[in-house]
């Protein structure tokens, strides 16, 4: 239903990342990389990631990771209204702005 | 007077015995700063105006004697990275190059009210990525010491402005050696404290689970009297610690014989710099001969750290830094754009440096489909064992001794070519925070004119030790009173 | 249904429902602003460095929202989960400010419930099973105009549910009845305000054919966006006839995430789609995971109202309704609790009350827009009303006036009846008199009458009615006139 990505659990002796896949991520994150550095972060990224493998020879059979345990009491608020900025010191920095709208260029994709 | 020299106790007395004004002193900063900074390069912003009325204030506080703290009327710095009402806030990037905020950050907040005054926001390795101030998007900084080196980094701004006297004392933050390095290289007194202890709201943030806000300051009583004043739960940040902020100046003084000092001996089998090395043990010799016990203790998982430290780095920094879109604040790059997509991808890809696209995509990378169980939750796993050896280790000493830096400052663009080494030289300071322990940064010796310093690592909450042994070695001797000949 | 599945037994429907429901707290999910984007008077007023996302900004989680989610969880029969973890669900869009929404994951606040359908006869329930119930934050709001889009920050941080069901329903019948029956849970405990036209509901259908009698699923196709019952059905049918359409011709269905187009009826598939199913799901780092005690959801479960299909249940068992009958009553909370308390206070026959109820004050609200939670008419007049009228002081006619005038004054219908004397005309010497007069003017009517018109009765009633000023006792009215048109008929 939601979309919850299968995590088959790639090894690390994958072969090492190429300019196909640099290309992708740089799609995913938004970021326009010109052919040349495309290759060399490719090869940078090899020597990275190969630099991980450290970590596959640690036993972690049974450890709980470490984000997911609470180390501290829940933190919640209270369901009060607190005041809101002011709309002209949130425009200030916007780049565009029509009738108390933020204007950005047409969006062509729909979600 | 020198204000290389000036400390925040000293500032303080001569403000309150009205021995100098606020609104004087302030004008000698910024003096100073007009004439030395344009050779460090350290502030990226100077907050001339706000700061002199900020000042003014201050001496009509001092002069009602009401509601005066240690800092009020005293000048500071922060790194640019802690956004502050209507001064430009860049975090060393381009894509933030005309930000002027509509709030400030907690720990600014915090600092006003106490009527401190802020002198100008300092630069930084963009986005905090780096340990030498190279990567700002601006210009370097330049190390006061010598300035064909580096300060450090992510804090090299605020260290290379303390250290030459720029300020009274700079408020930095440390992801993984942010504070520390930049403090050794330029023989100053940096705290990480404790994850947690000093609120992260406002503050922009790199790697939301390791950043940690602190001082950097001339010397160790400083240290604990800045902590004093930041520390504390604030609402609005939900990983601040509830625990009371203790009168850290107070355990200063309190002896510490019988405290057990742990040297890890993982870390002495990594190598570094003879000189480095001879300080350290020379440092060791002191905590002895000041009534301290020194025990050997491992640190197992010590070269898991730097993996361990940068696969999460890369992926929370991946997912920090997706906001910067142009289209709420932030460079906008709209000509010949005909649509919003485009308006994003060419707005990150002209306003990003070169090492944040590389770790924006790391940290895409290494959570993606299929990905994500044999990188990022392996780190989280791997983080759990190290954080398990600090607490056995912590089991049979007080504190730990470390190194930060294998070697001093080197020098500028000698390190800038191959990023995996720039990784691998933070292997001393990478450790902690992944375990949220607190950390002092001391300078501790000199190797060829260039300052050598030290950390002592404490347990959760232990700042109280760490001030205590960082003062008691400051009694002893005087590496921190040394300055940069600028 | 569509007629080539009706006809066409070899393929049924399988649908699943995700629905989105916004939650009614005062401020949103993670920041203290107003949530109440509906009634923002411009724009962007209601934001702040937290829901725009600006850099440096912290979440903090809304406890009431939680809360609200465990109630839900608990509802519907759900596992409440004793570790809440949030999670940053990574994309880019323009209406999504941090470039990432904050929802959750693999630790959702409550899992592996069911909910209860009719699939059309009484005998035939069915448990649709619920897989998750989570919470996440809403996004800004976009209006597209012909050269560039607007976007409006209100909405941006405003809490939601997200329900999850199975692919368990098997009809469009099914597929509405559990979309009805979710939100009116949902409005009993109070989590929802199921004001359809303010868009707090939005559902999505995966749907998909699979052959009848076997169990194994097909591809499916998700529909996105629709935020009405009618559009959620009318958009499910028209793609199961798609895929039929495309299965008779030997053509796959391709997985595809579609939008419904109102206005040509159809479903269209949504550009842009590909790249996004990699969210790269991860702990939210500052959210720290919140851990639900035992005694939390204890309390909680306290606080549970009755809910909708316990109550349908008691109504049927303790007021003797029918099946259809209860159901029109408690699928509004307010108005299944005005019935109640007017039974309390009446001492009217049930059905009575019912039927003035359904019959009457509902359409009386409806017209001037108002519902049963702000009904001017409250319960204790409503069944002096009724009383009055059950025991024959005044008429239909009247009581219907009186009721009209309730909104408007703070009156009790006693007063109203004293003062201007509108109790009931029974008298028979008085009624007969009005007759006689009418049946005497109108000569010709009352031939045509004899002669055939029966019609011309209702006439004669209305006449006498209008003479009456409308308080004439029909009863005796009728009665009367039958009398008296009979004994004309023998002159």
């Amino acid at each position: 239903m939601s979309d919850q990505p299968v995590n088959q659990t790639k090894s690390f002796n994958d072969p090492l990342l190429d300019h196909e896949i640099v290309r992708n991520i740089a799609k995913l994150i938004h970021i326009d990389l010109g052919d040349d550095l495309a290759d060399i972060y490719a090869h940078q990224f090899s020597e990275i990631i190969g630099f991980f493998q450290l970590l596959e020879k640690i036993d972690t059979s049974n450890v709980i990771p470490a984000n997911e345990k609470s180390i501290m009491n829940s933190v919640t608020r209270d369901d009060v209204i607190t005041p809101s900025i002011k709309q002209e010191d949130f425009f200030k920095n916007v780049p565009e702005i029509e009738r108390h709208f933020v204007k950005i260029p047409n969006v062509f994709d729909e979600r | 007077m020198d204000l290389k020299k000036l400390t925040i106790q000293q500032a303080h007395e001569l403000l309150i015995t009205k021995k100098i004004s606020s609104f004087e002193l302030t004008t000698e900063y910024l003096t100073r700063i007009k004439e030395i900074d344009p050779i460090i390069n350290s502030y990226l912003t100077l907050n001339e105006e706000l700061a002199i009325s900020a000042a003014k204030k201050a001496d009509e506080r001092i002069a009602k004697a009401t509601n005066i703290t240690p800092l009020t009327g005293v000048p500071y710095s922060l790194k640019d990275c802690f956004s502050t009402r209507n001064v430009r806030t860049t975090c060393g990037s381009k894509i933030l190059e005309n930000y002027f905020p509509c709030y400030s950050a907690s720990v600014v907040n915090k600092l006003e009210s106490h009527g401190a005054i802020l002198l100008g926001k300092q630069n930084m390795d963009e986005f905090g990525m780096g340990s030498s101030c190279e990567n700002s998007a601006f210009f370097n900084t330049r190390n006061p010491w010598d300035l064909d080196r580096v300060p450090g980094g992510s804090s090299g701004g605020s260290a290379a402005g303390v250290s030459a006297g720029l300020s009274v004392f700079s408020i930095g933050e440390d992801t993984g050696g942010s504070i520390r390095m930049p403090a050794g290289f330029c023989n100053l007194v940096g705290l990480k404290p404790t994850y947690g202890r000093v609120s992260r709201y406002g503050h922009i943030a790199l790697v939301s689970s390791f950043d940690c806000v602190g001082p950097m300051t001339r010397d160790v009583y400083d240290c604990a009297l800045v902590l004093e004043h930041i520390a504390g739960k604030d609402p609005l940040d939900g990983t601040s610690l509830p625990d009371p902020t203790p009168s850290y100046p107070r355990s200063l003084g309190s002896s510490v014989k019988g405290m057990r000092l742990g040297i890890p001996k993982e870390y002495f089998e990594l190598g570094m710099d003879q000189d480095v090395e001879k300080s350290i043990q020379d440092a060791i010799k002191v905590f002895k001969k000041i009534g301290m016990e020194i025990v050997e203790i491992s640190l197992p998982n010590t070269q898991a750290a730097l993996p361990v430290y940068y696969l999460i780095l890369f992926a929370e920094a991946s997912a920090n830094l997706a906001r910067f879109d142009g289209i709420r604040f932030g460079r906008s790059s709209r000509k010949d754009v005909d649509n919003v997509m485009d308006l994003i991808v060419k707005s990150r890809s002209e306003g990003f440096g070169e090492e944040v696209k590389r770790r924006i995509m790391l940290g895409t990378y290494v959570l993606s489909s299929g990905y994500y169980d044999a990188y990022y939750l392996k780190a989280q796993k791997v983080r759990s064992l190290i954080i398990e050896d600090f607490q056995s280790a912590f089991g049979n000493c007080d504190l730990i001794l470390a190194p930060i830096n294998p070697s001093k400052a080197f020098k500028i663009g000698e390190k800038t070519k191959d990023p995996l080494q720039m990784y691998l030289s933070d292997i001393f300071v990478v450790a902690t925070n992944p375990a949220g322990i607190p950390s002092l940064a001391i300078p501790c010796g000199f190797d060829d004119g260039m300052p050598v310093g030290m950390q002592l690592i404490g347990n959760h909450l232990r700042e109280e030790s760490l001030f205590q042994a960082g003062h008691a070695y400051q009694l002893e001797t005087d590496w921190h009173e040394r300055q940069p000949p600028i | 249904m569509s007629a080539l599945i009706e006809s066409n037994h070899e393929f049924e429907p399988v649908i699943g429902l995700e629905i989105h429901a916004e939650l009614q707290t005062r401020s949103k999910m993670f920041c203290g602003c107003n949530a109440d984007h509906n009634s923002a008077q411009e724009p962007n007023i209601n934001i702040c460095p937290i829901c725009l996302g600006l850099p440096g900004a912290m979440p903090v989680l809304n406890q009431k929202a939680l809360e609200m989610g465990i109630l839900a969880g608990l509802a519907l029969n759900c596992q409440i989960n004793e570790s809440n973890i949030f999670a940053r669900k990574n994309y880019f869009y323009p209406d999504l400010p941090k470039g990432y929404q904050i929802s959750q994951f693999d630790h959702p606040v409550a899992s592996n419930g069911w909910l209860e359908i009719s699939t059309g006869t009484e005998e035939n329930k069915q448990r649709v099973r619920i897989r998750r119930v989570h919470l996440e934050e809403d996004t800004a709001k976009l209006s597209h105009e012909k050269k560039y889009t607007l976007i409006d920050f209100n909405r941006s941080g405003v809490p939601l549910l997200e329900i999850v069901s199975e692919p368990d329903m098997y009809s469009i019948d099914s597929a509405l009845d559990y979309a009805q029956k979710i939100r009116t849970v949902l409005r009993y405990l109070n989590v929802n305000s199921g004001d359809m036209e303010k868009g707090v509901l939005r559902f999505e259908a995966n749907i998909s054919l699979r052959r009848r009698g076997s169990q194994a699923l097909n591809t499916r196709t998700e529909i996105k966006n629709l935020n009405s019952f009618k559009a959620m059905s009318l958009a499910i049918e028209y793609e199961i006839t798609r895929q039929a359409n495309l299965l008779a011709s030997n053509i796959e269905i391709s997985q595809e995430t579609l939008g419904w187009d109102e206005a040509s009826g159809k479903t269209y598939p949504q550009r842009g789609k590909e790249e996004s199913h990699d969210y790269r799901y991860y702990p939210e780092p500052d959210i720290p995971p919140i851990h639900v005690s035992e005694s939390t959801i204890n309390l909680l479960r306290k606080q549970l109202p009755e809910l909708p299909m316990q109550r349908l249940s008691r109504f049927i068992q303790e007021y003797g309704f029918s099946t259809s009958e209860a159901q029109g009553l408690i699928i509004d909370k307010r108005l299944a609790d005005f019935f109640e308390e007017t039974v309390k206070l009446s001492s009217s026959p049930l059905k009575m009350i019912y039927t003035w109820i359904i019959g009457v004050l509902t359409g009386y609200l409806n017209e001037r827009k108002l519902t049963f939670e702000v009904s001017p008419v409250n319960p204790l007049r409503f069944a002096h009303l009724v009383d009055q009228y059950s025991s024959g002081r005044i008429n239909d006619f009247t009581a219907k006036e009186i009721l009209k005038e309730l909104f408007f004054t703070n009156k009790d219908p006693e007063e109203i009846i004293n003062e201007r004397n509108l109790g009931q005309i029974s008298d028979k010497k008085f009624l007969a008199n009005k007759i006689d007069i009418i049946l005497e003017n109108n000569p010709e009517q009352v031939q045509e009458y004899h002669q055939g018109k029966t019609s011309l009765f209702q006439w004669f009633m209305g006449q006498v009615s209008r003479e009456t000023h409308g308080k004439s006792d029909p009863k005796v009215v009728r009665k009367l006139l039958i009398e008296a048109l009979l004994k004309r008929n023998k002159e």
